[in-house]
């Protein structure tokens, strides 16, 4: 039984299969062994005469996914302990294994005393850093979910942008931290299974740190007193248990194992930036999979993921996968697939996940949003002026790479205003704008080079830049909407991770398709033989085009649209008890807000000439929560922030000439929005007195509506006669 | 309000029950409240009024039962539609739009039912407000009592003024039955007063009202009919007096709150 609306009006029913599932004892009840078990009976079906191949990939999997474990434990710690989603155990991880690489490679320590020193003492230092400086004055200040959210992403993108500063986009080799030389065999002769030292290290690092932490958690007076803490911090604190110190260790030991899972995981995947990251931040589907609670589950769903990841891999080369080869992108790379599609199975599969990460982000948005009513005709007309002359006089005073970091801006300010609409004005948390506008940009490519939007190559006749680019925002919207549909049961934290999954998947299965080399580039629009291929000319085309997505997304946010919107983000229950359909608007906001990410997806993609889809190009699903901070930091529900952002995102980097220093500044600003409601742009509107703005035309109207009724003289309504104003004056001298 | 625009419609609650985990909160409980008059559901704290209310108007799916609006069936249908369909409803924890202002509170609730106007304001480049709506609105207003707050951040409001706006807003929304969860509590004597006031006049206009409250003192002197729910069952109902005089209900008040023990009896 639920309390949530939207999961109302279905209810399980006693069929066959539910019987058949009670006969199975409860603890083996959970879907992830499930599944595990078909797996097995799959592969044992499909390749029955390859045992020993697929004993050694099995190994590989073990391997491989006891770091995923690792990091899942650390990520499930936190959480219990904190309440917060530890987004940033990607950025420790990166940072760690960097911090171990200079160790080892050039500082010249031995592997084993920079393994303890990066784990037990810098992981550690970071976590208890987070805690000292974020999250305990959060805590102080009874912050709610969603302050903390937007302060971890904080941490996770200046630990990510500081990284990148340093290390650029290269890939680095790191030592590995257990030798790959053989420990032992299992079988003997042709069907001996190998078993390398690292497979034992890593195995072993899970048995006893998971393990450790386990009997630490269910037997000794310190896991007591971390569960009170996370059950009734308040209460806690009443009985002398000493709630600070038990967070700050929380965060330490996340973080030390966020630090383990990142040096374990870079001499297997790379040592590359946002590529770590990316593999990194595949292991929240181990953290999923385990309720974020439950340490036992998440070890064991790591290891599942990291087996069932190989498995698939192996049986990709002797062609078992051949009934799924009309899907280009399945023959690839399943450490990838696997960790994602588990995530938003397991997403969409449980229902009731964890009550603090269900809520809505109303921390953050509403109180930036405490506009009431809007500025007077004359001071919109005003700026409308004053704005409109800037973008036509600017793009003439500009010139060279001035040009160019201004075409950037405006691509940027579109897309970025795809954020404003979802997350400020309806109060949806997604982290997958830059999806959507790579969604965009990809269909702009393909189209403009004679290809469908699709894994295959089909060919048709070349579409001019304007249309491909129409055509990519209308064939994002059917997507955003599918987007919308978990929306609709599911709000902040677990909204934000089902979207970061999306994110992933679009990487996975279509900017990272094997079949999709060609066609990346496009030029510039040319309408009726006029060609806006010039630096400045294109300049003013995106200008046109920012001009009006900035009038689609005002109507979002005015009349009666921007009202029910408003409505469904301050209230769900309010907006359905006078009678809001919550699917239409949710639907709605979802596929308008992918639209115009997807147009300025396009810009971008135009912009630069061609689609770049690494780890560091413009789409890549970090990219997203990157985006997601910019525009947190200045506030979500303002338009003018969305343009602030993308000055901060593209001017800091080029300035600097460091790509990445715009996201150090953007991350530091970002762990303190809990202190400024709001972001800058209300910060400063508070500052300067009032937001502003005057009363709305609605509350002119009806003060004007009071002075007619008043001069005709109309017939009182019903309940006049108890002087309703007086009463109201009582009211209001009562209470302040 | 004008009174042509009022119809109340019988609400009629059948055996529902509903269990949280292996809690039962409620246990096949039942009531009728008829239009033109308040119909008063009362009891401890932790009884189940709430989750009453949630049952039927569709927040929450009873494990089984339904509930009735002029004896059809609402089973299966959403909250936003049983809204359409004439039940408005405040809430004990607020449920206010705190983004926006008092008037746009009310004025959403008015146009929030149907989508007429939302291509309309995606496309237009001015989107003027419906007079129509805004009497509507001011109206409500007038009637509870709030219209000088119309241009307050309905954030920025005390608990007692919140109850009153979102008795507005449930106003705004055309209703046949008013389902109001406490609605006096966090009030001052006057604002009480005028509660009382505006609750006699909607019933005498016609609406059905269900009226969850502490305030015995108000039960007692608003209702025609009172339920008495314990533990997550209909104990006992009857006209004021009845209950009043009800040997079980003295018990069950006298196991759990002292002070309203006093309350029925004085
Ligand atoms: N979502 C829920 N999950 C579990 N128990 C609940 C939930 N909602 C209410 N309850 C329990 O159901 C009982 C009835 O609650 P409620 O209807 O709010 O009581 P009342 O409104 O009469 O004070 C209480 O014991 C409460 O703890
Ligand atoms: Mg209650």
């Amino acid at each position: 039984m639920t309390l949530d609306p939207r999961l109302a009006t279905t209810r399980a029913v006693d069929s066959g299969w539910q019987r058949a599932l009670d006969r199975i004892p409860p603890r083996l009840r959970h879907p992830g062994l499930l599944a595990g078990v078909l797996f097995v009976l799959w592969v044992y079906l499909a390749a029955p005469n390859q045992w020993t191949y697929l004993g050694q990939q099995f190994v590989a999997g073990i391997s491989i996914g006891a770091i995923a474990a690792l990091g899942g434990t650390g990520l499930v710690v936190a959480y219990r302990a904190t309440g917060v989603f530890n987004f940033a155990f990607a950025g420790i991880a990166t940072i760690c294994a960097f911090i171990m690489y200079e160790f080892t490679a050039h500082q010249g320590l031995p592997v084993w005393l920079s393994l303890l020193i990066v784990v037990l003492l810098i992981g550690p230092a970071i976590g208890a850093l987070m805690d000292l400086i974020v999250f305990r004055s959060l805590e102080r200040r009874s912050a709610g979910t969603a302050e903390k959210l937007v302060a971890n992403l904080g941490v996770l993108i200046l630990l990510l942008g500081i990284g990148a500063v340093i290390y650029g986009e290269s890939t680095y080799v790191p030592k590995n931290v257990f030798s790959a030389g053989q420990a032992f065999q299992i079988g003997s002769g042709n069907n001996a299974v190998n078993v390398s030292w690292s497979v034992v290290g890593n195995v072993g690092l899970v048995v006893a740190a998971a393990g450790g932490l386990l009997l630490v958690f269910r037997y000794t007076p310190l896991g007591r007193q971390v569960r009170a803490v996370v059950d009734r911090r308040g209460l806690a604190e009443m009985f002398v248990v000493n709630a600070n110190r038990i967070s700050m260790l929380s965060w330490a030991i996340g973080a030390a194992f966020a630090a383990l899972a990142g040096v374990l995981d870079a001499p297997v995947v790379g040592l590359q930036n946002g590529g770590l990251a990316l593999q990194v931040l595949q292991i929240i589907g181990v953290a999923v999979v385990a309720r974020l609670r439950n340490i036992g589950v998440a070890v064991f769903a790591g290891l599942g993921v990291g087996v069932v990841s190989a498995l698939g891999n192996a049986l990709v080369t002797p062609h078992y996968w051949s009934w799924l080869s009309w899907i280009p992108s399945v023959n690839t790379d399943f450490d990838v697939q696997v960790p994602v599609l588990t995530t938003v199975v397991f997403l969409l599969v449980y229902r009731n996940l964890d009550e603090s990460g269900s809520g809505g982000i109303g921390g953050v948005v509403t109180a930036t949003f405490g506009r009431i009513g809007q500025r007077s005709t004359a001071a919109k007309l005003q700026s409308v002026l004053v704005v409109g002359l800037v973008a036509v006089i600017a793009p003439a005073l500009l010139n060279g790479g001035n040009l160019v970091t201004a075409q950037k801006v405006v691509a940027y300010s579109v897309a970025f205003l795809a954020i404003v609409a979802i997350t400020g004005y309806s109060g949806h948390l997604s982290l997958a704008t830059a999806s959507f506008a790579g969604l965009g940009a990809y269909t702009t490519v393909r189209l403009r080079n004679g290809l469908l939007p699709l894994p295959f190559s089909t060919s048709i006749p070349h579409v001019p830049v304007l249309l491909a680019m129409l055509i990519g925002g209308l064939v994002v919207i059917p997507i955003g909407v599918l987007v919308g549909y978990p929306a609709l049961r599911r709000r902040g934290l677990i909204l934000g991770l089902i979207t970061l999954a999306f994110a992933q998947i679009v990487d996975a299965f279509v900017f990272q398709s094997p079949t999709w080399n060609s066609g990346r580039t496009t030029d510039r629009p040319n309408l009726f033989g006029w060609s806006f291929a010039g630096d400045r000319t294109f300049l003013y085309f995106e200008l046109v085009v920012l001009g009006l997505i900035l009038l689609l997304v005002r109507n979002l946010s005015s009349g009666a649209l921007g009202r029910v919107l408003g409505a469904m983000r301050d209230s769900e229950r309010g907006a359905v008890s006078v009678g809001i359909s919550l699917r239409r608007y949710k639907l709605l906001i979802f596929g308008a807000s992918a639209f115009i990410a997807a147009i300025g997806g396009s810009l971008i993609v135009q912009q630069a000439g061609s689609l770049n889809i690494n780890p560091d190009g413009p789409f890549a699903p970090l990219f997203g929560l990157y985006w997601f901070g910019a525009v947190v930091v200045f506030g979500l529900s303002y338009r003018s922030s969305a343009v602030l952002a993308a000055i901060l995102y593209i001017v800091v980097d080029t300035a600097t000439g460091h790509a990445g220093s715009s996201l150090i500044v953007i991350g530091a600003i970002a762990l303190f929005v809990g202190y400024m409601p709001g972001g800058v742009i209300g910060t400063v509107l508070r500052f300067v007195g009032g937001d502003g703005v005057g009363p709305s035309p609605a509350q002119k109207s009806l003060a004007n509506y009071a002075l007619a009724r008043a001069r005709a003289e109309q017939a009182p309504p019903p309940g006049a006669d108890l002087q309703p104003s007086r009463f109201a004056e009582g009211l209001l001298a009562g209470k302040p | 309000m004008s009174a042509d625009r009022l119809r109340g419609a019988v609400l009629e609650a059948r055996d529902i029950t509903v269990t949280f985990g292996g809690f039962t909160a409620l246990r096949d409980a039942s009531l009728v409240a008829q239009p033109g008059q308040v119909t008063s559901l009362i009891g401890p704290n932790g009884a189940g009024k709430t989750t009453l209310f949630h049952a039927i108007s569709g927040i929450l799916l009873p494990d089984h039962g339904e509930t009735r609006l002029d004896g059809r069936s609402l089973r299966g249908m959403s909250p936003d539609k049983r809204a359409r369909a004439g039940m408005a409803r405040t809430f004990q924890i607020l449920e206010l739009f705190t983004g926006l202002s008092v008037a746009e509170n009310l004025q959403v609730a008015v146009e929030g039912r149907s989508s007429n106007r939302i291509w309309r304001d995606l496309f237009s480049l001015r989107h003027p407000d419906d007079p129509d709506v805004l009497r509507k609105v001011h109206e409500a207003m007038d009637l509870v009592g709030i219209s000088d707050l119309a241009n307050r951040s309905a954030g920025s409001l005390p608990t007692g003024l919140s109850r009153l706006v979102e008795l507005a807003r449930a106003v705004c929304t055309d209703p046949q039955v008013l389902l109001l969860d406490e609605p006096a509590s966090g009030l001052s004597g006057p604002e009480t007063d005028r509660l009382h006031a505006v609750l006699t006049s909607l019933a005498d206009l016609g609406l059905t009202i269900l009226l969850v409250e502490h305030d015995i003192e108000l039960v007692m002197s608003v209702s025609k009919h009172i339920y008495v729910l314990d533990f997550g069952a209909m104990i006992a109902e009857g006209t004021p007096a009845q209950v009043r005089a009800n040997p079980i209900v003295r018990a069950a008040y006298l196991g759990a709150e002292p002070d309203e023990l006093q309350a029925v009896e004085s």
